[in-house]
């Protein structure tokens, strides 16, 4: 029982270090730019996708294919975001809902074209597993959850510790203050969304480096990472990454009551409960 | 241009000849089979093999002279493994090429939404797809099948557990009619043969990760895990079962462990693992004659989808000559039970069969695919392989016979 526990556990921190990586963003996202995007998960497929053109079709080694992969994905989806979201003339929460499907179809059946439908994989050997008692993780798996805890860890330090992070905080807060006290609002808005994206590509990596990737791979992220940013107190990035631990790791640990096809069941449970009796989220204020 | 009198009867001579020459020909006139094979999407693999069988058994037909005289003529369309594809591909076929028998419809989605196509224009329809669906259609005698159903894959899975030594399996299936159907009716048909589940893990798609499903699966280490899944699952489930280490055999379909599976997952998460198949009729004349066509023009051996093509049409090409040339449904549906199923002489070729149906003796076709004993649902009875993945190929360990599979 404990092993399982341990076992499910590891399991759930993996999936909740990927969600983790998507979910912060998208809640940095709507902090700032006041709406939900949509198509967020798919600049994860994007970085993934980029990696594996330089990676499998390209022949280079992982770390160079991820390093330009990631690039890439910050240089289509930097300036689309930029275009769909701060320069067309609309405002409104929902407009700009609406625009970021369509901003998701687009990226998606872009890839589709380029690359196909079917399953893909990065050119990288598969892995036996180092194992210490009921916790079994490859090497690739203990990267993703260290890469994820850094990544974490740094925006973390970013919001608080520099000023980039006082004026993103302020523009969550009251953007029309924040202007009128002279932040260069545009530049901040590039910076965050170059944060956004950057976290989601390198999500999307580290995704295709454990599992295998597909165009529709997006979409299906889309509900447990906007879970995670709700749960957490959507606007706020370290509610995300709380959010993401909570449905990565419950949705493990419900497998030991109930049949695993019910799993996703019971974080979205978790979710409703908590938005019941806490609306604003774990960490809302 | 002034009209002369000579230029006037050349013309009309001419003339009369162009429409003379249709009605010369109507006893010569080909007999149209349609060719409705998935050439592209999840099923073009076995589409395309099909399609070259058809094309070589014309070919071999005709030039042996053809069906009383009158040739084969294929008209092929690309079903795209998708029901809409295969229905539009269905009514070309009837509306515009008129053909007299529709063959090769792979998946049962696709198979059953050209049925009513088939059925309303009268003309037999041959399948090699596995929903047990297809058995009780109400198709007026009008839908054949070549392929193993479903509904005897659990007793098949069943067999091939006992065969190999084990006693214990776990299930891993998907939250879809085919795998939770496998999953009621296995664990009983394992019970028959003195077998033990010792967990289900029923898996929902387009999941990111399958890490503690795999684990459970493996939970009561079973001697043999069976997966009831397809290929892009299958994909991701040994991928993430080959990083956690664990071991364990694997057992599944042959539509789930294909070549793009073994291309996907890699030859060594692969090796070892059962795959569970159709097996063509090794024995009989007809599979060393389709064998023998097949290597000579493409290299490759026939296998079971292969078989079942030559079988499709030789049945009816044997049917419409036993009824004399008539290639009208009615005609078709009334002989080829004539000539496929017992008493009568065994033949398997065109070689051996045409002179006896010829000259009006009966025949027993044995398929390459299977006996081909058309039973009153048009279903037949097929042998199964049970395989192993070794070093990236299917290399056939046993076979289950068909009779074997029924007495449970």
């Amino acid at each position: 029982m404990l092993s399982e526990l341990v076992h499910l556990t590891v399991t759930g921190l993996l999936i909740a270090s990927l969600l983790a990586l998507g979910a912060v963003g998208l809640s940095l996202t709507f902090g700032v730019a006041r709406f939900a995007n949509v198509a967020h998960p798919d600049f994860m497929m994007l970085g993934a996708y980029t990696t594996f053109a330089f990676n499998a079709l390209l022949g280079l080694g992982f770390w160079p294919s991820a390093a330009l992969g990631i690039a890439a994905a910050l240089v289509v989806g930097v300036p689309v975001a930029r275009i769909a979201y701060d320069t067309l003339p609309v405002t409104g929460t929902v407009q700009l809902l609406v625009i970021s499907i369509g901003v998701s179809f687009i990226l998606r059946h872009v890839v589709l074209f380029a690359f196909g439908s079917g399953l893909l994989q990065f050119a990288v050997p598969l892995q036996r597993p180092y194992v210490w008692g009921p916790v079994r993780l490859t090497a690739y798996q203990i990267l993703t959850l260290v890469v994820a805890g850094l990544l974490v860890l740094g925006v973390h330090l970013l919001l608080s510790r520099t000023k980039l992070g006082r004026i993103l905080r302020a523009m969550a807060d009251n953007p029309v203050l924040c202007e009128i006290a002279g932040a260069d609002v545009g530049r901040a808005r590039l910076a965050m969304w170059t944060i956004a994206v950057g976290l989601a590509a390198t999500g999307g990596v580290l995704f295709g480096l454990n599992l295998v990737i597909q165009p529709n791979m997006g979409w299906d992220l889309v509900i447990p990472i906007f879970a995670a940013a709700i749960l957490g107190g959507i606007g706020n990035p370290y509610g995300a990454m709380a959010g993401a631990l909570v449905i990565g790791v419950g949705q493990e640990w419900a497998t030991l009551v109930i049949p695993s096809m019910y799993k996703e069941a019971i974080a979205f449970s978790a979710m409703a409960l908590c938005l019941m009796f806490r609306p604003r989220g774990l960490w809302g204020g | 241009m002034k009209i002369t009198r000579r230029l006037f009867l050349g013309t009309s001579l001419a003339g009369g000849a162009a429409v003379a020459l249709p009605r010369l020909a109507g006893a010569q006139d080909p007999v149209r089979i349609g060719v409705l094979t998935p050439l592209t999407g999840g099923g073009a693999v076995y589409g395309t093999t099909m399609s070259r069988m058809y094309n070589l058994v014309a070919d071999d037909i005709n030039r042996a002279g053809g069906i009383n005289g009158r040739r084969i003529q294929l008209f092929t369309e690309d079903a795209q493994t998708n029901p809409d594809a295969g229905v539009r591909g269905a009514r070309k076929l009837v509306d515009v090429n008129k053909v007299h028998a529709i063959m090769g419809t792979w998946s049962s989605a696709v198979t059953l939404a050209v049925a009513p196509i088939a059925i309303a224009a009268g003309i037999p329809q041959f399948c090699v797809s596995s929903s047990p669906a297809i058995t009780t259609y109400k198709d007026n005698d009008l839908l054949y099948r070549t392929a193993y159903s479903q509904a005897n894959m659990a007793r098949v899975y069943a067999l091939t557990a006992q065969r190999l030594g084990f006693k214990t399996a776990g299930l891993l299936i998907l939250n879809n009619p085919y795998g939770i159907g496998l999953g009621d009716s296995f664990p009983d048909a394992f019970a028959k043969v003195g077998g033990k589940v010792t967990g289900k893990v029923v898996y929902n798609p387009s999941q990111s990760s399958y890490r503690s499903e795999i684990q459970q699966a493996l939970g009561g280490k079973p001697d043999v895990v069976l997966f009831g899944g397809y290929t892009p699952d299958g994909i991701q489930i040994f991928k993430e079962w080959f990083q956690l280490g664990l071991g364990g055999t694997w057992m599944g379909p042959g539509f789930a462990f294909d070549q793009k599976f073994i291309a996907g997952i890699g030859g060594q998460a692969a090796e070892g693992t059962i795959v569970v198949e159709g097996a063509p009729n090794a024995a009989s004349s007809a599979y060393k004659h389709a064998d023998k066509l097949f290597r000579a023009a493409h290299n490759q051996e026939a296998d079971f989808f292969a078989s079942m093509a030559y079988d499709h049409l030789m049945g009816v090409a044997l049917a419409i000559l036993a009824a004399r040339g008539d290639s009208s449904g009615d005609a078709i549906k009334a002989n080829l039970r004539k000539v496929t199923n017992p008493p009568g002489k065994v033949v398997g070729t065109w070689a051996e069969a045409a002179p006896l149906v010829r000259a009006g003796d009966k025949v027993n076709y044995e398929g390459a695919s299977s006996a081909l004993d058309y039973d009153e649902h048009g279903d037949v009875e097929t042998d199964f392989g049970i395989y192993r993945i070794r070093a990236g190929k299917w290399a056939l360990q046993q076979t289950i016979k068909g009779s074997d599979v029924k007495a449970g």
